[in-house]
């Protein structure tokens, strides 16, 4: 098991290290000059030049990607906003919560309801339960996100005002809609999942076992079924968790709640660059430690993963 | 081709490496047929079919029934928000200009840029994943690693990061959707080479000396056209989404584009006063998405072997 | 259908104060509402034969709305800044001015009822402190720190002592003396001495972001503990609106440089002697306030504990919020929600005209708009009525020259150059281009900027021009257009930092402000332009001023350097349990003098 656990960790630094290389390309050709955006006004050429000696913007690419690395890693320090001169972690790190927040309620919307209706679907198969299931997945895939929630703001916000319009509230009232809106794309895939292995275990040996010793369907369904079927489900949800980090930015946008997507579009559009590479990097970062997470979780429920790695 | 010319031709000296060839083609026509009586029995796949279908009839006839110029982006400004009529059959928007005609002619934008997408992320998936699966080695290792750590940024994010380098241009667009879908393509792709490399028809073709990258995509790649199609569909429902929600947010295509997200993200400001002027758009992306995901669910679930019964 | 309607017109009076009169609003209404009121202009509305939906109310309120607020221009029966007088032909005076205002906002204001107050806003401001550029940064400005002067509510040109108790112009006019008022604590505790005030404003005036009016003021000396003198370059009438800006308020000069040996940035820890403290700074989220009990003007304390500036980066959900209560007050309200919010009985709107005006400006450093015919020939082929009509929602006033609509030296007679497209082709032709050419036009990308941008783009489409639009963030913006000069065409708006012609006029169109940053964006240098600009700077005698204004606009508009579009409104949204609030144009809201009073 720890071996395992070890295996996948080295993996996972690898693949932080390649994210982090990969975007740090991608932003450092960025056209336009830094220098000149921090310093805005009052640029005159000895200036500009100052700053880019400061920031280490004339030197070779290796040496700026792992001076970034060394920062980061020794100092904690993801740089400082081109925009508001503030340390870049710092900026994230205060909207992270609304994010956090806003990522959990979703992925427990899209989770609960995924495998509530995912079940009744597997179990109910070939009734019209199971194919107004399937035509509601369809459906839901299709949807923009966006537009539900604009839907979803006319509807409670507007007309029945039951719901407060801006998200980010301190209540759980403002992340409701959005969670909704969210969740959707979420749920359908865990739908389909959380079907497909029902079916799966439902035709196999041990639950007709089951059923010929006389254990009601109940029983059966939840007791024996769903807890084997759950398994490929909770990776599901565990990868959908890594995901939702990073594609709450429209439903930010939309319900105007001020977290690390807002963040990154505000950043993308100055050219702050720091800050979009410390924000994608931070959800990237993330992501991967829960997948990770969700790995070992997996391997130490289900058995079979298990034993083949407690040799 | 039936069996019994092969066999023939066989006993005619037809080379090795060429009967192969035949048999695996006659195999493949055979297939090509029973997948498609398969797919036919899925009502909501043919429906979602046609549907498609009829968009693209409606996108390429769109310049012709239109004018560019003056029915999708000149503005009538006198002329705004004009409810529901019969010469503007979904009203005007804050420009004054034709909901309808907008609509229809964002189905041509969006189609343009699925297949813009799907093309970008189909060669340089394939040629990824068939190099992995056919090379294998420390190749296969390099190029998987460097798919799961794509995989592993997710999809919005790298597009924001793309268009954040290298600006809202079109090619940079298509480039931002593609490269979501490359990773699960050339995964694919490299699953299907896996499988089909150790296929007699190539170990004939090698025999003949014929060079790898023939192999590759002469053979091999033709037999594992299945499941690459339905990726590629439904890799086209998935760019329409991203694209719009681009647009939408201010980094995709910019005004007077009459692309869905942007006139959702235009309609957003007078979401209270004015809300029809979200539906249309909104269900023009409904109806896109859902036809071609069903059309691709049911060329999936026909290509299985599993459900052929 | 009457009823209905009544209570509209009700609510209009008691509610707008800054609008028309009962008469007009009914004479209106008799005239227009029996019928179904479509034409083919005003397709704001919709044929109704049945019972009226809240609809046709809501346009009725637009279009009442507009205009009411057309007649209000001409009537200037407006509080804010200058407005004009019954249809003068020649502009206003500052004279007329004064009689035709109403007076102090500051009726009788009750006890809050409540100790949080939540005020909107939809951007973040960049400072809080003199290099403040938008109103939002002004708005935060002005709760933590004080200047010498202050203006009173909402009236521009009612000048009243605050840390300074007076002021004496020596016998030239060149020297200003300010008598500074004793024991003024700042929020640390320190007492505010002659000399934080020198260095204060020293400091303000090197700022580039006060480039325009910095150059005013020569020198700044200490005379005595109780005393500063500033020296005028010239003896300059409008210095004393400058001084009451916030761009030029009182810092603690010990805890700025401290700041500034730290590397602290002070913009986000502000400390200075206003009616409220700084606490914290939720970057992207909200700023928040707690009242300062020691406030040097006893009878201006701060009625509510702790003011919560909250930014919400989109104006409908804030205009939705504060329908629905969330917050008490809302700066940067969309004119497509002003309608509903006007008709929504728990809300109020308060507004003024706007210190700005939008306009087009051409960027003469490049070709071809350093070419005069081509430049006129975009001018030509702007219809600033629908850019009116569908940028803004026909709510403001139209501008014909480079001076904010209303305020002293604006002529409402001007007629800028007539919409005219074929002859724009014509000149088009003329100049070498008859197929016109390849450029763009920047633009920030708020919609309250964007959509009218939008409407100049088909508009020079179709003069044939193969334009394309670049939406771009302000910051981003604000450094290529405004700073480093790299645009084609771009649509902003100037603002007047005091209500004075000069204030726009001088920075937008004199040479030597063709480097500063939001300054002569055009880069237009023109001789006879620089002479009359001068000379209308130093004039003293206001008729003079006027023609002196008149020529200049008549140069601007033959040259074209700038298109001047429209003047917008600005308004603040209100709950309607708020007292004592006003509209300003300038973003100063004192909340320490307002009050939410819950029925």
């Amino acid at each position: 098991m720890g071996r395992y656990i070890i295996r996948r960790l080295l993996q996972l630094i690898f693949v932080v290290f390649g994210i982090s290389f990969i975007l740090f390309t991608i932003l450092s050709l960025t056209p336009g000059d830094p220098a000149t955006l921090i310093l805005g006004e009052a640029a005159t050429a000895e200036s500009i030049a100052a700053k880019r000696a400061e920031l280490g913007l004339d030197d070779p690419f290796f040496v700026r990607y792992f001076s970034y690395l060394y920062n980061i890693f020794a100092h904690g320090d993801f740089g400082n906003s081109y925009r508001s001169g503030m340390p870049v972690f710092k900026e994230v790190f205060t909207r992270f919560p609304n994010t956090l927040k806003l990522a959990l309620l979703t992925i427990t919307i899209s989770a609960v309801l995924g495998i509530l209706f995912g079940v009744l679907s597997a179990v109910k198969q070939y009734t019209w339960i199971d194919n107004a299931t399937l035509a509601f997945t369809l459906l839901i895939t299709s949807v923009p996100s966006f537009w539900l929630g604009l839907m979803l703001i006319i509807l409670f916000a507007v007309q029945l005002g039951w719901l407060p319009v801006s998200g980010g509230t301190d209540s759980i009232r403002g992340f409701i809609l959005p969670a909704i809106a969210g969740s959707v794309g979420y749920m359908a895939n865990t739908i389909r999942q959380t079907r497909t292995s029902m079916l799966d275990v439902i035709h196999s040996d041990y639950i007709t076992m089951a059923r010929a010793k006389g254990c009601n369907e109940k029983t059966v369904t939840f007791k024996h079924a769903l807890r084997n079927a759950l398994l490929p489900v909770v990776t599901l949800i565990g990868i959908n968790i890594g995901w939702q980090l990073g594609g709450t930015i429209i439903i930010e946008q939309v319900f105007t709640i001020s977290g690390i997507g807002t963040l990154m579009i505000t950043s993308v559009r100055s050219k702050d660059i720091p800050v979009v590479l410390g924000c994608v990097t931070f959800v990237a970062l993330l992501a991967s430690l829960i997948n990770l997470a969700t790995d070992i979780l997996y391997a130490y429920i289900d058995p079979r993963v298990k034993s083949s790695y407690t040799k | 081709m039936s069996n019994t010319n092969v066999n023939t031709a066989a006993e005619r000296n037809f080379t090795a490496e060429q009967v192969a060839l035949m048999k695996q083609q006659y195999k493949k026509q055979n297939q090509l047929v029973a997948t498609w009586r398969q797919f036919k029995k899925n009502k909501m796949a043919v429906f979602g079919l046609i549907v498609f279908f009829l968009m693209v009839i409606v996108a390429i006839s769109c310049s012709f029934i239109f004018d560019y110029e003056t029915d999708i982006v000149e503005q009538h400004i006198m002329e705004r928000f004009q409810g529901f009529s019969r010469e503007h059959p979904l009203g005007t928007d804050q420009f004054g200009r034709d909901i309808l005609k907008r609509v229809l002619w964002g189905g041509r934008v969006s189609l343009f840029c699925g297949l813009g997408a799907v093309t970008i992320s189909l060669t340089f998936g394939s040629i990824l994943g068939a190099a992995a699966g056919f090379f294998g080695g420390y190749v296969d290792d390099v190029i998987m690693r460097f798919m799961d750590i794509l995989l592993s940024i997710p999809e919005t994010l790298l597009a924001i990061s793309l268009v954040a380098a290298f600006g809202t241009s079109l090619p940079v667009l298509l480039c931002a959707m593609a490269v979501g879908q490359i990773p699960k393509l050339s995964r694919l792709v490299r699953s299907q080479v896996l499988t089909l490399k150790n296929e007699q028809f190539v170990e004939a073709a090698r025999c003949c000396g014929t060079k790898n990258a023939r192999i590759i995509f002469k053979h091999i790649l033709p037999n594992a056209v299945g499941p690459i199609i339905v990726n590629c569909t439904l890799t086209v429902a998935r760019s329409i989404l991203t694209i719009a929600g681009l647009s939408f947010i201010g980094l995709g295509l910019q005004p007077p584009n009459p692309e869905w997200g942007a006139m959702l993200s235009e309609a957003k400001v007078r979401l209270i006063d004015y809300p029809y002027l979200i539906v249309a758009p909104g269900i023009a992306i409904i109806l896109t998405v859902m036809s071609l995901t069903m059309a691709g669910d049911g060329l999936r679930d026909a290509l299985d072997p599993k459900m052929r019964h | 259908m009457e009823t209905r309607i009544s209570k509209s017109a009700q609510y209009f009076n008691e509610h707008q104060r800054t609008i028309c009169t009962k008469t007009q609003l009914q004479k209106w209404f008799t005239e227009n509402i029996t019928g179904t009121f479509i034409s083919s202009e005003d397709s704001d509305f919709m044929v109704e034969t049945e019972e009226p939906a809240m609809k046709k109310i809501k346009s009725a309120v637009a279009l009442v709305l507009g205009v009411t607020l057309l007649a209000a221009g001409c009537s200037g029966s407006g509080k804010g800044s200058g407005g004009g007088t019954e249809s003068s032909s020649s502009g206003t005076t500052a004279a007329e001015l004064d009689t035709s205002q109403e007076k102090s906002v500051h009726t009788e204001v009750q006890d809050a009822t409540k100790d949080d107050f939540v005020f909107t806003i939809i951007s973040e401001p960049a400072n809080i402190g003199q290099e403040v550029t938008n109103n939002n940064g002004r708005l935060c400005t002005i709760q933590v720190y004080d200047s010498l002067i202050k203006e009173n509510g909402g009236d521009r040109t009612d000048l009243l002592p605050n840390l300074a108790t007076e002021w004496e112009f020596s016998e030239d006019g060149k020297t200003l003396t300010f008598t500074i008022k004793d024991g003024v604590k700042f929020h640390n505790g320190d007492t505010m001495t002659a000399e934080d005030v020198a260095f204060s404003l020293d400091h303000a005036r090197k700022l580039s972001t006060n480039a325009s009016t910095g150059n005013i003021i020569e020198d700044v000396q200490v005379v005595d503990d109780s005393h500063v003198a500033l020296t005028l370059a010239y003896p300059y009438k409008p210095i004393l609106n400058i001084i009451a800006q916030p761009q030029y308020c009182i810092y603690n000069k010990a805890y700025t440089e401290k700041c500034e040996s730290e590397g602290t940035v002070m913009d986000r820890c502000p400390m200075g002697t206003g009616p409220y403290k700084f606490v914290n700074w939720v970057s992207g989220e909200e700023i928040n306030f707690e009242r300062f009990d020691d406030y040097h003007d006893q009878d201006h304390v701060a009625k509510m504990k702790n003011l919560k500036v909250k930014i919400m980066t989109d104006a409908t959900t804030a205009a939705l919020a504060i329908e629905n209560g969330e917050c008490d007050a809302f700066l940067g309200v969309n004119t497509a929600d002003m309608p509903r919010l006007d008709a929504n009985e728990d809300t109020i709107i308060y507004r003024t005209t706007s210190t700005g005006y939008h306009l087009l400006t051409l960027n003469t450093r490049k070709a071809p708009f350093d070419n005069q015919k081509v430049r006129q020939a975009i001018a030509k082929a702007i219809n600033v009525e629908e850019v009116f009509v569908g940028g803004h929602d026909g709510i403001g006033w139209i501008t014909t020259q480079p001076i904010t609509y209303g305020i002293f030296g604006y002529d409402k007679n001007f007629e800028a150059m007539p919409y005219d497209l074929e002859g724009a082709k014509q000149l088009l032709a003329e100049a070498g281009y008859p197929d016109g050419f390849k450029c763009t036009l920047k633009v920030k990308q708020d919609s309250y900027y964007s959509t009218p941008a939008q409407i100049c783009v088909e508009q020079l489409r179709k003069l044939g021009l193969d334009i394309d639009i670049k939406i771009q963030e302000t910051g981003t913006y604000d450094t290529e257009v405004d700073t480093n000069f790299d645009y084609d065409i771009a649509y902003e708006m100037t603002v007047a930092q005091y209500p004075d012609a000069d204030a726009t006029v001088f920075m937008r169109l004199h040479s030597s402000c063709i480097n500063s940053p939001k300054g002569n964006v055009a880069g237009a240098v023109n001789e006879d332009l620089d002479k009359l600009i001068e000379e209308a700077r130093y004039e003293l005698d206001d008729e003079k001023r006027l023609e002196l204004y008149r020529e200049i606009s008549e140069i601007n508009k033959e040259e074209s350097y700038y298109i001047p579009l429209v003047t917008s409104t600005n308004s603040v949204v209100v709950r309607k349990e708020v007292q004592g609030a006003y509209a300003h144009g300038g973003g100063q809201y004192r909340i320490s003098d307002w009050s939410y009073v819950a029925e």
